[in-house]
């Protein structure tokens, strides 16, 4: 559905593996950078739409890349870094990144930032503001819910655990992972408030006539099936 | 009454000052005496000895009180030099005899000597500090691939290892703000923030543990705005929700409000175990563990003292309400009372 091209400029194997696995999931196309004293060549030639950055590379640190990479492109960039004192983060955003997340962090919540940074500098793409699936469409502006010409207005909460669902079609969601997104988003909800919206969900959906498009898994999570 | 303190003092000068002399004027009249007795035993009129011993005291007296001017200016000028002389070594009086200048010499030797100390202690104190910020953020990489990695596992499993990691990744996080402590004066960002941003960087950090051991957060709106450092009170926020949570069953609920009755006063509450009074007046000391903290082996005593610490310098203050069983609640008095 996106395939936007991420490129990820981390000299850690592991990580830079398990982001690119994660993200392929998402069906982002990405690559990793291999050669460190040519950054730009990946930059130039992959030409990503969004770079993941560490701050410390082996040859020339993350700010340097920064800065020349902003001499070339206005492409967002998210620095990763362990170093998260207030200098390193001021630094980061003197020298053109567009966001910073420290050491170690969620992948979820990776993703929810890259798509979240991607509909804004890319929103003439178009398609990434309306989810579908099997003829039910989910605005990302206005979290308003259509199906066969009927809809429903979704509040906050329940619009992030339908966008989450959605991106997720035909995998388990587990609850940990929406309460832990809708926690990024500054709603501190705890189970039993999950369980209120989940329900509130399922009636509005109904209410439009979708009966089981949410399926729950007991005890573990919830599934749009494929 | 000072005046005749200072008198009395300066009396005192003067009676050392004699002392030390003492031999001399011995001397004088042992020579005065020995003349009388020539004088006496070639019969000469001993009254002629007389006369060049009183104009020799005379001498004696005048170049005496010339040398305790000298003596009580010096004597002035280095008790004045006892409150500076840690700052500078310059001002030394002029050294008159080869003694004095041993003993200067002495001194500058000394002194040397501790400045290269000290600067050695501080080069290695830094390279200390220098090399545990870089293990910190070098530890993280591969606390950053594990977690990664388990988050890719999506597996029940995975979650008591989760938490694991999480811990070690809090205790690295604290073991780095230790070590800014030292510095916390040169560190600090003093501006107004709102307090609800501040205090929602600090619930995000543990929302995973809230999550996980299903605790729910009531956290109340606010339009507060503090003068403060962010990052030392979003720590400071951390280490009072890292005990909250550690101490409150699953399934309980920590609540984060303003105070109705006072001033500016932000209130964690939670509902967990509690502190007992006597453990209270002490569970801001270092190393003091308490109870609680002897049941669960892994306090170290650090936290709430670096909580302690950090507030001080904000100028914040802090009060721990507790009832034993029933929970805790923690007071921040956010408005800068004494100026900054």
């Amino acid at each position: 559905m996106n395939n936007y091209k991420i490129l990820i400029i981390e000299d850690d194997e592991t990580i830079a593996g398990a982001i690119k696995n994660h993200l392929e999931k998402w069906e982002f196309e990405v690559v990793c950078v291999q050669d460190f004293k040519n950054v730009l060549k990946d930059v130039t030639e992959f030409k990503p739409e969004l770079i993941l950055l560490d701050i410390t590379l082996p040859f020339y640190n993350g700010f340097y890349w920064c800065k020349e990479i902003r001499k070339l492109t206005k492409i967002p960039i998210i620095f990763l870094s362990s170093a998260d004192d207030s200098m390193n983060i001021v630094m980061a955003m003197d020298m053109g990144g567009d966001d910073f997340i420290s050491k170690p962090f969620d992948l979820t919540v990776l993703t929810a930032k890259m798509n979240a940074m991607l509909r804004r500098s890319y929103s003439f793409k178009g398609q990434v503001n309306i989810l579908e699936h099997k003829g039910v469409l989910l605005n990302l502006s206005d979290a308003v819910v259509f199906y066969h010409e009927q809809s429903t207005e979704l509040t906050k909460n329940e619009f992030r655990i339908m966008q989450l669902l959605m991106e997720n079609v035909g995998e388990m969601v587990s609850r940990d992972t929406i309460m832990m997104q809708l926690w990024e988003s500054d709603s501190f909800i705890d189970d039993n408030t999950l369980t209120v919206n989940m329900t509130r969900i399922r009636k509005k959906l109904k209410d439009i006539g979708l009966e089981e498009f949410i399926l729950t898994r007991k005890g573990i999570g919830y599934l749009i099936e494929a | 009454m000072k005046k005749k303190s200072v008198l009395k003092n300066e009396n005192f000068i003067f009676l050392i000052f004699l002392r030390e002399k003492i031999i001399t004027i011995i001397l004088f009249i042992i020579c005065v005496f020995i003349f009388w007795i020539i004088f006496f035993l070639y019969h000469i009129a001993t009254s002629v000895a007389l006369y060049p011993a009183i104009l020799c005291g005379v001498v004696w007296l005048f170049y005496g009180m010339f040398q305790y001017f000298f003596y009580y200016k010096a004597h002035k000028k280095q008790l004045n030099l006892l409150n500076h002389i840690d700052v500078t070594f310059d001002n030394l009086p002029g050294s008159r005899t080869l003694l004095e200048t041993d003993y200067q010499n002495l001194l500058k030797k000394l002194n040397e000597e501790k400045n290269k100390q000290i600067a050695q202690a501080e080069k290695k104190s830094r390279d200390m500090i220098e090399y545990i910020s870089l293990w910190a953020h070098q530890i993280k990489t591969p606390i950053t691939g594990m977690e990664l990695i388990l988050q890719n596992m999506e597996d029940r499993e995975t979650a008591s290892l989760k938490e694991k990691l999480f811990e070690i990744n809090e205790y690295v996080d604290t073991s780095m703000q230790y070590i800014r402590m030292e510095s916390l004066n040169s560190d600090l960002l003093i501006e107004e923030y709102p307090l609800i941003s501040v205090i929602r960087q600090a619930v995000k950090y543990y929302s995973k543990i809230f999550i996980m051991k299903k605790i729910s957060l009531d956290l109340q709106e606010m339009d507060t705005l503090v003068v403060t450092d962010e990052k030392w009170l979003v720590f400071v926020l951390k280490q009072i929700l890292s005990n909250a949570l550690k101490y409150t069953p699953a399934g309980k609920k920590i609540s984060i409000y303003m105070d109705i009755n006072f001033v500016k006063t932000l209130v964690i509450e939670d509902t967990g175990i509690g502190i007992s009074a006597e453990d209270l007046p002490r569970i801001m000391e270092r190393g003091f563990t308490g109870y609680n903290g002897r049941m669960d082996k892994k306090a170290t005593g650090i936290g709430l003292y670096l909580t302690r610490q950090i507030l001080d310098r904000l100028n914040h203050e802090i009060t721990i309400e507790s009832v034993s069983g029933q929970g805790t609640k923690v007071y921040i008095n956010l408005s800068n009372l004494t100026k900054m």
